[in-house]
């Protein structure tokens, strides 16, 4: 098997030539390669194609934010790295929406490392490469266009930061997008924020506005066609209605990454049907959940891997459909998120599979977690499911 | 490495989880009492606490309330009960801890979980 591969981009020799100086120690296991612009770069990825590209941002003529775009359009299976010192508040769009993942310059090398290592790491197996190819070139993930008014009006002069946190958390999209950038020191999130209302609050209103308006303006302008916009307001709504009882659910600390997995639990339908939705839904079967042959769920795990969130939440979105056994020490992330899922998917009866898991629910609800709460968690479920469908209808307004 | 910090009045079972998650490479503090356990969670912000209950003073459930009602997010809580303590699960569960193991437990037991929720949680970015 051949080495994965690595190409730096910065216009300053020095920088470059202190990448090469830190990171010997990483001759053996990849293939480095150097390059002083975008253009080069761009050159040199047409002639050998590599797993990750690391870029600096501030460069002359094509500058790092370009040089990304164009490599998530010709080569979205590229993993695609932020390197970059200072980023002017004006430059944060189009950044934000650049990179799967930020690092500040400069960086120490084992961070530098292991953000690469994450992206090479293939979270898959048998569809690795096309699930890769499909969520790689995602830069932002679209509202639904019922949805989108909503989203757009949160950039307007009169909006809070209170209505952006909440408006953000029942928006898939955003969610995926602030989480992502919570990470890093750039969008000015702290490493301890884990709910998306933290990470908004520590980011600030601008810098939200900021990454509001990068998804804005990658949403698309086509049409969408009807039968998929349905299916993906269905699943929308189920996803709500599981991030809100999954809050009930959840033990306080699990509680943000919970609700987060709920939210996120079908993304990877939402960017497979979104990318055709004007299409007709070209390589995509609904009946198999599958595009081009890559199941929703293993695109939506990759996106989740290359985005850089809290494994806690990829697992949870990965194992949805995995039952689940937990043991008395706690219910933990995905077992919360798989009850929550199984009991909103009883009460909505129109849901395929409704009752089909009502064995593992039973076992489910007896936990002791659950059971102390002293809750009728089905009226719970009614409620989750109502305040759902109300936050639908006031979307649709 | 992740910062975890054991509470527990028993000297013996202090030293015991204090070797082990050592020995696995956290970084352990220990609060001896109830009262020292909130005022440390406050001022160091731990990334997971081990808690017994039964302490005299502030016990476990006193503690866990007081650091649930602290500001900012809520840290993993493990608490730690005896068999003999009737009940001591549903309230452990009501009163809003995160995991729970009842004594006898074995050191791995605890060792297990700390890691599945912790080498979890290190999603290793720009920090």
């Amino acid at each position: 098997m051949s080495k994965p591969s690595v190409l730096f981009v910065d216009d300053e020799p020095s920088i470059l030539d202190g990448l090469r100086r830190s990171l010997r120690g990483k001759r053996g296991a990849w293939e480095m390669s150097f390059a002083p612009g975008g253009a080069e770069a761009l050159e040199l990825l047409a002639t050998s194609p590599c797993d990750v590209v690391v870029s600096d941002m501030r460069m002359p003529g094509m500058d790092g934010a370009e040089l990304l775009s164009h490599v998530s359009e010709r080569h979205p299976q590229v993993g695609r790295v932020v390197l970059s010192g200072h980023i002017e508040p004006d430059a944060t769009i189009r950044v934000s929406v650049a990179g799967h993942r930020f690092l500040t310059k400069p960086s120490a090398t084992e961070d530098v490392v292991a953000v690469i290592e994450q992206l090479l790491v293939r979270t898959s197996h048998g569809h690795e490469r096309a699930a890769r190819r499909i969520a790689g070139g995602v830069r932002a993930i679209p509202a639904l266009p019922a949805h989108a008014e909503r989203v757009v009006a949160l950039l307007g002069p009169d909006v809070d930061l209170q209505l952006a946190a909440r408006t953000a958390m029942h928006d898939v999209g955003l969610t995926a997008k602030l989480l992502q950038l919570s990470n890093s020191r750039f969008f000015g999130s702290r490493p301890r924020n884990s709910s998306v209302e933290s990470i908004a609050h520590s980011m600030g209103l601008p810098m939200v506005q900021a990454v509001v308006g990068a998804v804005c303006a990658l949403q698309p302008t086509t049409a969408w066609d009807p039968t998929i916009e349905r299916h993906l307001e269905t699943a929308w709504r189920h996803a709500v209605a599981t991030a809100c009882l999954v809050e009930v659910v959840a033990s306080p600390a699990n509680r943000p990454h919970a609700q987060a997995a709920a939210l996120l639990q079908d993304v990877g339908r939402l960017i497979c049907l979104a990318a055709v939705a004007d299409a007709r839904g070209a390589g995509v079967d609904l009946a198999a959940q599958t595009r081009d042959g890559v199941p929703f769920r293993d695109v939506g795990v990759e996106l989740l891997h290359l985005w850089g969130l809290h494994p806690p939440i990829i697992a949870a979105v990965a194992h949805r459909d995995t039952p689940q056994s937990p043991d008395a020490s706690g219910l933990g992330v995905a077992a919360s998120v798989r009850t929550a899922h199984l009991l909103l998917q009883e009460t909505e009866s129109a849901c395929p599979g409704a009752g089909a898991h009502g064995e593992e629910l039973a076992h489910l609800l007896s936990h002791p977690q659950l059971r102390a709460q002293g809750i009728d968690w089905r009226a719970a479920a009614d409620d989750a499911s109502r305040h759902a469908g109300q936050r639908d209808d006031d979307r649709g307004r | 490495m992740a910062r975890i910090l054991v509470v527990d009045d028993d000297p013996a079972i202090r030293q015991l989880l204090i070797d082990v998650l050592e020995m696995d490479g956290y970084e352990v503090s220990v609060a001896v009492d109830g009262l020292a356990a909130v005022r440390a969670v406050e001022a160091s912000s731990p990334d997971f606490v081990v808690l017994d209950v039964m302490m005299p003073g502030l016990d476990g459930f006193g503690v866990l309330s007081a650091i649930r009602a602290q500001p900012g997010e809520p840290v993993p809580v493990l608490m730690l009960t005896a068999a003999a303590e009737a009940d001591a699960d549903a309230r452990a569960w009501a009163s809003g801890v995160d995991y729970y193991l009842a004594k006898p437990f074995t050191p791995d037991a605890v060792l297990d979980l700390i890691d599945g929720v912790l080498n979890d949680q290190a999603g290793a970015n720009d920090r």
